[in-house]
């Protein structure tokens, strides 16, 4: 038995370690709580059927799935645990839309009466009421919130300048675009520019209203042949470490290196380019 | 129960076919890149001559959208209101004065009619049984035989899901080719699947690319390899289709006719979402099982959402408050995409439409499944506010 222990607690632990965070018993008491679905990468066609390609394109490891459920009262929990917090963060922006609430003080989270959104280290994690119901909807900010807790691990932390420079303005509508199909989804206007290339990271954002409303991003592709592209498309073919004009699709670039770029268009792009070295 | 001749197996395996194949059709559109796409064997589909029954059906090019702003009371389809919306939409569509010769256009006594239901997103956004429980009163009172009629799906155990029981359905059968025993295994005690019954060998759709999926995994393709099977719900169990997707986006295109109906036919599409969406989307619906006895499509637009799809987002479904009807799925779902566009942009997720949106319409109608052009297609409105 002595032997034993240790091993069966490794073996436990493994397990739990494998299942990721779950909605457990004393998160919500007097619920019932289902047994987690699990479906690995492939077995995600099986959950969402086409919406799985967008989840895969990031990098995707497992999802978790659980029915929480008291008298006619019903939640959904889905965690989906992705290869890195930047792949979480990146569904997360998609799916943010326009978020009027934070939830829990988490950096980026959405609170809505229909869905608690978050992404924290490698998961994004969505809670579900299916009704309106205030015994509902106070479950499902409490299973959330000791999901927030759960989980620990790094969050996604956006380059500087959007943390605290120039591009902090920004910051709350950033997204992060890792493939064509997140393209597709977020930023379609942007087809044209990236068409054809099927790697690469774009970070996003468009604030400031009026005048003042402006564009901007970093662009990463993998390959310097790929960023000549997209320069040659933007009308900066010959862009440098210097801010140049975007002839064809209008704006500022600058080349930061053989494979990154950053751009800037709209009311605010010529003060921003001033202070963005 | 009806059969469809197979095609003659006149099959190359040869990259280039679809290619090929392309190049001769009008319409197509793309770039550069499609020329390093998979080939398939959508000449296959052409084996078999189209006839009056092919799409687009009796009403090329015409969609009706009716509208009621009491379709739907806090998030719910309104059953009363779904019945009234449905019989002004057929009898728009036909120009008849009877809900029950409308529907006789397309279906009779005889028909073993198959409901083409979406249960995808589970109950948040699904086919609404409420709007399945109109059509088939409307068809009972056109004289269809309730044992004459199926709901089905890829999925038994999603239809089930979403609402499509045998308890809400009684005496209308509700079949998936993807299929659970009453223990929820999928395999029988020799461990071969059930669903391996419900798939016509004969009938396949082939594209030069493969996925192989873990033990997990394939009980919901069915098969690996570069074959996609269709159902024999569709190639033998039912001999007229009623298509019934619901309003949804994909990216900055729509899911709605031609997707649910290639995706949900046929086993094996998890290697063709990357490679082959559109292609998939336009090529499969050519095969006879699908042109030829899909008759009606009717998108549920009650719900629907503009984001997030075709998984179910909550903060994205909305009230749409309509049914898009047509015999036409090109030009259905052409008229759903332009309401999907039109909100995506109300609600910022894209500054304008996407010019690549319509890219697998104009390629479904360059196989002549029906109209893409907004400007060639007769949009009939109706407001029931």
């Amino acid at each position: 038995m002595k032997i034993f222990t240790p091993l069966l607690l490794l073996l436990v632990l493994h397990a739990s370690a494998s299942a990721g965070p779950l909605v457990i018993g004393s998160d919500l008491p007097g619920w019932k709580i289902s047994d987690p679905d699990f479906y690995s990468a492939k077995e995600l066609y099986g959950y969402i059927n086409g919406g799985a390609e967008l989840y895969l394109e990031y990098g995707f490891r497992q999802v978790s799935a659980q029915r929480c459920s008291r008298g006619d009262h019903e939640l959904q929990v889905d965690i989906y645990q992705m290869v890195s917090p930047e792949a979480a963060f990146g569904i997360w922006s998609i799916l943010r839309g326009d978020c009027p609430e934070q939830f829990g003080g988490a950096d980026w989270s959405c609170l809505r009466p229909e869905q608690i959104l978050f992404a924290r280290g490698p998961y994004l994690v969505s809670v579900v009421p299916y009704d309106r119901a205030k015994t509902t909807r106070d479950a499902a900010e409490k299973a959330a919130a000791a999901l927030l807790k759960r989980i620990g691990g790094r969050d996604f932390r956006p380059s500087e300048l959007f943390r605290s420079g120039p591009l902090s303005p920004g910051r709350n509508a950033l997204q992060f675009l890792h493939g064509p199909l997140a393209l597709q989804n977020a930023l379609p206007s942007w087809d044209d520019l990236l068409d054809g290339i099927q790697r690469f990271d774009l970070y996003h954002s468009a604030f400031g209203t009026g005048s003042r409303k402006t564009e901007a991003a970093i662009i990463e592709t993998k390959t310097k042949r790929d960023m000549d592209r997209i320069l040659g498309r933007l009308g900066a073919a010959d862009a440098g470490r210097e801010w140049s004009k975007a002839s064809k699709h209008g704006g500022l670039v600058k080349r930061k290196n053989a494979k990154t770029a950053w751009y800037l268009k709209g009311g605010q792009a010529e003060d921003l380019s001033r202070r963005m070295k | 129960m009806a059969s469809t001749p197979s095609p003659r197996r006149r099959f190359l395996k040869s990259a280039g076919l679809g290619t090929a194949a392309a190049m001769l059709l009008p319409h197509m559109r793309g770039t550069a890149d499609d020329t390093k796409k998979p080939g398939t064997n959508i000449e296959d589909a052409f084996d078999i001559p189209r006839s009056e029954a092919s799409m687009p059906g009796r009403y090329p090019g015409r969609v009706v959208d009716v509208f009621d702003p009491a379709s739907v009371a806090d998030g719910v389809p309104v059953a009363e209101r779904c019945g009234i919306m449905l019989a002004e939409a057929m009898r728009s569509l036909t120009g008849s004065a009877s809900v029950a010769e409308a529907w006789r256009q397309f279906v009779s006594p005889d028909d073993v009619v198959g409901l083409k239901v979406n249960p995808v997103g589970g109950a948040l956004l699904s086919t609404s049984p409420v709007l399945v429980e109109a059509i088939i009163t409307q068809l009972e009172d056109a004289g269809i035989p309730r044992a004459n009629i199926m709901i089905w799906d890829r999925r038994e155990f999603q239809l089930h899901e979403a609402g499509f029981t045998t308890e809400r359905f009684p005496g209308i059968a509700i079949r998936g080719t993807e299929c659970k025993d009453a223990q929820g295994s999928f395999r029988d005690e020799t461990g071969r699947l059930y669903s391996e019954d419900r798939i016509d060998r004969d009938w396949y759709y082939w594209a030069d690319c493969e996925e192989s999926y873990d033990e997990e995994t394939l009980p919901y393709m069915v098969n690996d390899g570069k074959y996609s099977y269709f159902s024999s719900i569709v190639t033998k169990d039912v001999t007229k289709i009623i298509n019934i997707p619901i309003l949804k986006n994909a990216g900055s295109t729509v899911t709605l006719c031609l997707k649910n109906l290639a995706y949900g036919a046929i086993t094996n599409t998890g290697r063709l979402h990357r490679p082959l969406w559109a292609d998939t989307c336009a090529q499969v619906p050519c095969f006879a099982p699908l042109r030829d006895k899909v008759v009606l499509n009717i998108v549920d637009g009650m719900m629907g959402c503009y984001h997030g799809g075709p998984g179910a987002n909550p903060q994205f479904i909305i009230p749409y408050h309509r049914l898009l009807v047509g015999s036409d799925p090109v030009a259905v779902d052409r008229i759903g995409l332009d309401i999907v566009e039109k909100k995506r942009v109300e609600m910022k997720m894209q500054e304008k439409p996407s010019p690549r949106a319509t890219g697998f319409l104009d390629m479904a109608a360059g196989y002549q499944l029906g109209v893409a052009d907004m400007e060639s297609i007769q949009r009939t409105s109706i407001d029931l506010s």
